[in-house]
């Protein structure tokens, strides 16, 4: 932006010259007029600038979700609603991603007209997936010539997501060879899908299932009232994502956020209903995860919160809120052996991380962002 | 595969096309128009000093200023604003801007005496500069029609400046510079940005300079067109002038060829009456119709009225003293204190329109027109009474004596200051001859630096007429587009009195008297004895007569009788030495007394008579204004009359199209952007995607659509919108 400046500066100044030696010259009054007509209009400009940047309004424009390594556009919008036009928006607007930690910065300008709205758009590239945030860092309205600056405050965002590449792991269930007929291992808090345990009875919403509904009661009360199957402890998946364990370098990021998503994608894929789990700096955010419907709708909001490397790690934080995880098939994906993890779950964890040795029993995997679709093309869990 | 952390997020500025030239074309079409306007405005009034380059500097950041002002919606009030806004400032320094619109009014009409030779008087101005004042007003009105004319690369806004330049180049006010140049280019490269838009409205950056280089070049074209036409019309608008005149003026028994001498015919004199003429007293009389001061070689012209111009400020001081030279003899007579002028009655039958028939001594001050610049020209009317002083050439050299005797007296000085203004301007203008014609005299005529007198010269000249030419009213000479006198004096050798005159006139100003060439009708001084006091006569054709005059100083134009059978030996021999009873006249020996040097001739303080502009220029001005405009709606209410056969000789499915597109351009128009009918949305839709031909029952649907979408924009639009949208834009019929 300084340099932008500094050229106007210098092509006024040059006119200038110009007409100052030509005034002379000629020994023209009106020429000379002319030399101070154009400061005079850059300083009437500037104070009009200076009621027009109450007037303009900064607003991004992008797409909600975009793939890694493909362009898209975002705008930046500025409407302004002032009769009287400015000389040029210049504004720098900064780009970061919230999982990565990756930040640039781009410069923008954009004609200031009035009562109309203004674009300056740029072009997205990220081999990275995440959550794309666009902020304006600094935004300036210059009066005609381009000599002055104003500054104008805007608290514009925009907000994308870069969805991973997912690459498809061959994961093999092994279910327990005995199970008793009355285990009543279920959830206490969380609702699931075995129908032959009510987890609750409600009333009936547009998207549940007729199977769900209990007629007996319904015909009773004269409305629809349906039951709630309740999760069984032994059949159900946990997939949790440790992002406190420490800090990651943006490519292992990437790494760890396609090997989650590719994991959750195939159990999706394959049926399975499991909880996702992923740590944040406050805590842990859990969600039951029925379809590849709510994986899609959850991971924007995953990508959102950053990875942490301060304080408790992402286990610890979830055995402090819920105890020990009590799943059928624990996945723990983290970046290092999280302290903590015995508390977590044993016996049914298998632990994705980055550093460490693998184990034979592939109970620990060990990946690194090279090589972690081969090493996760089988996985038995 | 290693990545490179540091280029994984990527930010790219990104620029759509075209977004340079939304700016980028008017601003090159505005600075181009403002600085061709100005450099062919500014030079043609000689009030404005500076040099238009100033201006055209000033006008193009003006420009700039305003294309930002305009662009987006506040551009349809920005223009009427900014009129306002000059309006407004106008009326502010209403003193300074009216002296600055006199300065440059008073430069047009010394522009206008040049070209009809009329006197126009100047307006009282100011400072010198005022003319800065109306100058920045009209500027910034004129930049804010340009501005917005670029932005929507349409010349409508700019129909008045141009037509008003336009007008001013072809009446030569104007002259074609390197602006003409600079604003042809403008105009047609607003007229290409103008196609390109039609056909890709997203068209590419790069076409701005082709299009700036193509327009260049088609200017320089055109106009160096124009230049090399220029030159070979001279002949047809001589010929289509003529043309006029005499379907205008002439009858068909007219004789005298009025001046033409090229291919002159054979005289062909009628019956038929041209003149009425009725006198209280009679004598010879020559009465002065067309009058030829300038000798080109093939015809004999007025004086131009580009140099007449510069003595219209000498002549408005003669005429304003009374002092016409049609009537010097009659001032002369005056100022000598001569009896009074008798009464004459002059009638104009079939003879040429365009000029009265006047004799030599008629008293013409109230007759003339004061604002005509020379004293050649009377306008014709169809009956004029006027006085005259009867008298012959005699007479009037013994008037030269009786002026020059009485100089002292207060009358003749005051008559002779104003006759010897006439006579400078008489002696500068009056000796033009070709050099052509100087080489054929040459051959016949002493070419010797001797001085002679009057009379030798006349002797001289009616030797070589005699031994060159022979009277011969059937003769013609074929002159063609050759020096007539060369063709007289060494083909044909035969004539009438046009061919005497013309000679006669020549060979005055070989010698240096000055002369001049006159066509009207004469009357013998035979024939006026034999007429009574109060008696009409009848001149017809017989009577038409060419002849030459000669400034006799102190007198005034006296005729010079050369043609056979017309001359009068009486008068010839009249004004010898020696004769008795005859004033004595050997050669001009008169003497006047020591100049007087007249008086400069200075403004008075104080206003002149009362003027006003000339109402039929502004009137002509206004309609070529409203012709241009009224062409403008003909040719776009054809274009939509011929789109609209066009979509009823269609087929169904095309002109379902085509119905559903005039439908959204009315809704476009309107700003109505949410009544868009799913029905025949999904019947374009049809029509332009499926296979399948359209029925009519489809057809008159959509047709009902654009019916139903004509009323709404009717019922959102006011009047002066649905006036403009259906005439001045023809949007609908």
């Amino acid at each position: 932006m300084r340099k932008k400046i500094l050229a106007a500066w210098a092509k006024t100044a040059g006119i200038l010259v110009v007409i100052g030696i030509t005034a002379v010259l000629s020994k023209s009054p009106v020429i000379a007029l002319t030399a101070l007509c154009i400061p005079l209009l850059a300083l009437v400009s500037a104070i009009i600038n200076i009621f027009i940047s109450k007037k303009i309004i900064l607003s991004f424009v992008c797409p909600p979700t975009a793939s890694k390594s493909s362009a898209c556009l975002v705008t930046l919008n500025a409407d302004n609603g002032a009769k009287l036009p400015a000389g040029k928006l210049m504004c720098t607007v900064i780009v970061q991603n919230s999982l990565t930690g990756e930040v640039r910065e781009v410069f923008l300008e954009a004609p200031v007209n009035p009562l109309s709205r203004s674009t300056a758009s740029f072009m997205l590239q990220s081999e990275h997936c995440g959550f794309m945030v666009a902020r304006v860092k600094k935004a300036y309205i210059t009066d005609w010539p381009g000599l002055f600056l104003k500054r104008i405050e805007s608290d514009a965002r925009g907000e994308m997501s870069i969805l991973p590449d997912t690459f498809v792991p061959v994961i093999n269930i092994t279910v327990p060879p005995v199970t008793p007929f009355d285990d009543d291992s279920y959830s206490p808090d969380k609702k699931g899908y075995d129908l032959s345990e009510v987890f609750q009875l409600r009333e009936y919403t547009e998207q549940d299932s007729l199977r769900q509904v209990h007629w007996k009661l319904s015909g009773k009360l004269d409305k629809l009232i349906v039951r709630d199957g309740s999760l069984p402890v032994a059949k159900s998946i946990l997939v949790f994502w440790d992002r406190n364990a420490r800090s990651v370098t943006p490519a292992e990021a990437d790494a760890m956020a396609e090997v989650f998503c590719s994991v959750c994608q195939v159990l999706s894929d394959m049926g399975v209903r499991y909880t996702l789990g992923y740590s944040t700096p406050e805590g842990c955010v859990m969600e039951e995860v029925d379809d590849t419907e709510d994986l899609l709708g959850i991971i924007p909001s995953m990508f959102k919160d950053g990875c942490g490397s301060d304080g408790p790690s992402g286990v610890q934080l979830y055995t402090e809120r819920y105890g020990r995880a009590l799943y059928g098939k624990v996945i723990c994906l983290c970046a290092s052996i999280p302290p903590g993890l015995e508390e977590f779950a044993s016996g049914n964890l298998t632990l994705i991380t980055l550093d460490g040795e693998a184990s034979p029993d592939d109970s620990v995997i060990c990946i690194t962002p090279e090589n972690y679709a081969e090493e996760l093309t089988t996985m038995e869990l | 595969m290693k990545r490179n952390d540091n280029a994984a997020l990527r930010l790219t500025a990104y620029r759509e096309t075209g977004e340079t030239e939304k700016i980028g074309y008017p601003l090159i079409l505005s600075a181009m128009l403002i600085t061709g306007m100005l450099l062919v405005f500014i030079p043609a009034f000689e009030s404005i000093h500076s040099s238009p380059w100033v201006f055209a500097l000033a006008g193009a950041l003006l420009c700039l200023a305003m294309i930002r002002l305009f662009q987006g919606r506040f551009g349809d009030t920005g223009l009427i604003g900014s009129v306002v806004l000059g309006a407004v400032f106008a009326a502010a320094f209403f003193g300074k801007v009216k002296s600055g619109s006199l300065m440059l009014t008073n430069d047009f009409l010394g522009f206008l005496s040049t070209k009809t030779g009329h006197i126009y008087l100047a307006f009282e101005t100011g400072e010198a500069s005022d003319v800065y004042w109306v100058l920045g007003v009209m500027l910034f009105i004129l930049c804010a029609f340009i501005a917005k004319a670029s932005l929507a690369s349409s010349s409508v806004f700019l129909l008045l400046p141009l037509a008003l330049l336009a007008a001013g180049t072809a009446a030569g006010f104007f002259s074609v510079n390197a602006g003409t140049v600079i604003l042809a280019s403008a105009l047609v490269l607003m007229a290409l940005r103008r196609l390109q838009l039609r056909a890709d409205p997203a068209c590419p950056e790069g076409s701005l300079w082709i299009h700036t280089a193509a327009a260049a070049l088609c200017a320089v074209i055109i106009i160096s067109g124009f230049f090399l036409a220029g030159l070979r019309t001279d002949g047809m608008i001589s010929s289509v002038k003529r043309a006029y005149h005499e379907y205008v003026y002439d009858e068909d028994t007219n004789s005298m060829p009025e001046g033409y001498l090229s291919d002159l015919p054979a005289w062909e004199p009628s019956n038929a009456p041209a003149l009425a003429v009725t006198a209280d007293e009679w004598s010879k009389l020559y009465l002065r119709g067309f009058t030829g001061e300038v000798y080109t070689g093939t015809s004999w012209e007025s004086l131009d009225t580009e140099v007449l111009a510069e003595y219209s400020d000498m002549f408005y001081w003669l005429h304003d003293g009374g002092f016409f030279a049609q009537s010097s003899i009659a001032s002369a007579m005056e100022a000598t204190g001569n009896d009074g002028p008798v009464k004459m009655e002059i009638e104009n039958i079939s003879a040429c329109e365009k000029y009265a028939y006047m004799p030599c001594s008629a008293v013409v001050n109230t007759l003339m027109d004061p604002t005509l610049i020379g004293d050649s020209v009377t306008e014709g009317k169809r009956y004029e009474v006027l006085e005259y002083y009867p008298g012959s050439i005699p007479e009037w050299y013994a008037l030269q004596h009786l002026v020059s005797a009485r100089q002292s007296s207060e009358e003749t000085k005051g008559y002779l200051l104003s006759e010897q203004q006439y006579r400078d301007f008489v002696y500068e203008k009056y000796l033009q001859i070709t050099p052509t014609a100087v080489a054929t005299l040459k051959k016949y005529l002493d070419s010797d630096e001797k001085s002679r007198s009057l009379t030798d010269i006349r002797k001289i000249i009616l030797k070589v007429l005699d031994e060159k030419l022979t009277y011969d009213e059937n003769a013609s000479v074929p002159s063609g587009k050759t020096d007539f006198l060369t063709c007289l004096f060494e083909q044909e050798n035969k004539g009438y009195s046009v061919s005497y005159a013309t000679a006669a006139v020549l060979m005055l100003r070989y010698y240096g008297v000055p002369s001049r060439y006159v066509e009207g009708y004469y009357l013998s001084g035979e024939d006026a004895s034999a007429l009574s006091s109060g008696q009409r006569v009848i001149l017809d054709e017989y009577h038409a007569h060419a002849w030459a005059e000669y400034y006799l100083d102190g007198v005034g134009w006296i005729p010079f009788e050369v043609t056979p059978g017309y001359v009068d030996e009486s008068e010839f021999e009249l004004g010898e030495a020696g004769s008795e009873g005859n004033v004595a006249y050997s050669h001009n020996e008169l003497v006047y007394a020591p100049a007087i040097q007249p008086q400069p001739l200075e403004e008075v303080s104080g206003p002149r008579m009362s003027f006003k502009i000339t109402r039929p220029f502004v009137y002509v001005l206004l309609a070529l204004a409203a012709s241009a405009f009224v062409t403008l709606c003909a040719i776009r209410r054809r274009r939509l009359r011929k789109a609209l056969e066009k979509i009823g000789s269609s087929d169904n499915r095309s002109a379902v199209a085509m119905l559903y597109g005039y439908a959204l351009l009315l809704l476009q128009k309107a700003s109505i952007t949410d009544e868009e009918d799913e029905a025949a949305k999904s019947l374009n839709r049809e029509a332009m995607f499926s296979d399948h031909e359209m029925s009519d029952i489809s057809r008159e649907e959509m047709e009902d659509y654009v019916e139903r979408v004509k009323e709404m924009c009717r019922q959102k639009w006011n009047f002066l919108r649905r006036f403009y949208y259906r005439f001045v834009n023809c949007l609908y019929l």
